[in-house]
């Protein structure tokens, strides 16, 4: 049997118990770390099911993928080769763009599973890190765990290697893993649990189900706002969940959300959405890409590097979502919203309309509209026929 | 380490275009409105042009560049 994280008052529970070791290791002031491992192993057997297609498809992917990296570790210790560099890049590519293209051949639609998406960052920003000489120790058992750390499996936040294994040596004392962790932790849950499911669940059933199955310019209007909301306190609340259970178990995973709806324009939407996902392609896909075409003169000026390199990153975040369709577009889409937003932000209008007293207001307001047409191209709903 | 620590400042007052930046070397920048998410960018090819050291993004941390005196003592350590 399969269950599903956090997606019910039952799974939970189930979940909430595997914690318990660690929580009486934590009061005691003893270090959680192993207990957190054997907590993990268990609770992927709940994630993916024992012997499940999904357990050996995640089991392959597990075992190719540490052995490349640990390839790569010792290899970049004796030698240093952007062409090794490229080809593991590479390598590690290959399940997730195989995964990910299935769709379009219905035949192997039972392939795939549960976190791909998100053990695939891990894995990126290990290879990376360790090509930039960023990581000196890389422990078999602390890389498998850093992979595969269960409460953030399914959809993040996406945590960072350095950080994690610092928090994961750290032997907490007594007071401050009650205070700073375990109650904080608690308290996320229970957050969790009210944004996903009490009002995201609300939002489905009184107002998203509710709508007519003929479009009109109306309904349209009406789904937009409320998927917009519905997709903040769902993946909120889950994320509340991850980080909540992260923090019983002494880790300090990222925050994912700030308040996003408060934004004034969409460069300062990003830095409150997702957070751990736009803040991880900001460090590994666009300043780099920004750098390396200033570095070798790609592009002249700073100015058009960085317009391209919103483009280009917003749209492979598109299609990190997912092949389709919809996805691309809201790719696209976002990435031409951040060129505009970066012409708007430097010109004379801009600095003028800053000091008005309206300027809260209305650039909030604006700029949850484009928020919100964002979010309707991203939930696929007027691309179903 | 003086020439080094000059060196600092050039790169800070060239990425807050305002030499007011020598005068108080923990002022928070971020607050201040000088540097922003960008600004890493223009510190890495800077310090590449100054003192031929290729860093990435991610070496730094956000505290890292906060303040002059903290850049300061972040090149510090990277140079040794």
């Amino acid at each position: 049997m399969v269950f599903s994280q956090y997606t019910n008052v039952f799974s939970i529970i189930i979940y909430s118990v595997l914690l318990i070791p660690g929580i009486i290791a934590g009061i005691m002031g003893k270090k959680i770390k192993y207990l957190g491992m054997v907590a993990s192993l268990f609770a992927l057997y709940m994630v993916f099911g024992y012997r499940s297609l999904q357990m050996y498809q995640f089991l392959i992917f597990l075992v190719c993928e540490s052995l490349l990296i640990m390839f790569y570790y010792f290899y970049n210790k004796r030698a240093k080769s952007d062409c090794v560099y490229f080809w593991v890049l590479i390598l590690s590519f290959v399940p997730i763009v195989l995964i990910k293209s299935i769709i379009y051949v219905p035949r192997f639609n039972f392939l795939g599973f549960v976190g791909i998406s998100y053990v695939s960052f891990r894995i990126w920003q290990l290879i990376i890190e360790i090509h930039d000489n960023h990581i000196e120790k890389l422990p078999f058992l602390d890389m498998l765990y850093f992979i595969t750390f269960f409460p953030t499996i399914s959809s993040g936040p996406i945590d960072r290697y350095q950080r994690f294994t610092k928090d994961l040596d750290r032997v907490i004392p007594k007071n401050e893993y009650v205070n700073d962790y375990l109650l904080i932790g608690i308290k996320k849950i229970l957050l969790g649990v009210v944004y996903k499911l009490g009002i995201a669940a609300f939002i489905t059933l009184y107002i998203i189900d509710k709508l007519p199955r003929e479009k009109t310019f109306l309904s349209v209007v009406i789904y937009m706002y409320a998927y917009t909301f519905y997709l903040f306190f769902d993946f909120a609340g889950y994320s509340n969940f991850a980080i909540g259970t992260s923090y019983i178990l002494g880790i300090k995973v990222p925050e994912n959300f700030n308040k996003p709806f408060l934004a004034h324009n969409m460069k300062e939407f990003w830095d409150r959405w997702h957070i751990s996902l736009s803040k991880w392609f900001g460090d590994y896909l666009f300043s780099r890409f920004v750098l390396n075409t200033l570095r070798n003169g790609t592009f002249k000026s700073k100015k058009i590097a960085v317009r391209c390199g919103y483009l280009l990153t917003m749209a492979v975040m598109g299609l990190w979502h997912g092949f389709t369709l919809f996805y691309i577009a809201y790719g696209i889409y976002q990435g031409i919203m951040l060129v505009i937003t970066d012409f708007y932000l430097k010109s004379k209008t801009y600095r003028q309309f800053k000091k008005s007293k309206y300027y809260d207001i209305v650039s909030r307001v604006i700029c949850f509209q484009i928020v919100a047409i964002g979010m309707l191209i991203f939930s696929g709903y007027l691309f179903n026929i | 380490m003086e020439n080094l620590k000059d060196t600092a400042l050039d790169i800070m007052e060239e990425i807050c275009e305002t030499d007011e930046i020598r005068e108080d070397l923990d002022l928070d920048l971020m607050d201040a409105g000088l540097i922003d998410s960008l600004s890493t960018i223009n510190i890495i090819l800077l310090i590449e042009d100054k003192l031929g050291l290729k860093l990435q993004p991610t070496d730094f941390t956000k505290e890292d560049i906060s303040t002059v005196n903290n850049f300061i003592s972040f090149l510090e350590g990277k140079v040794k």
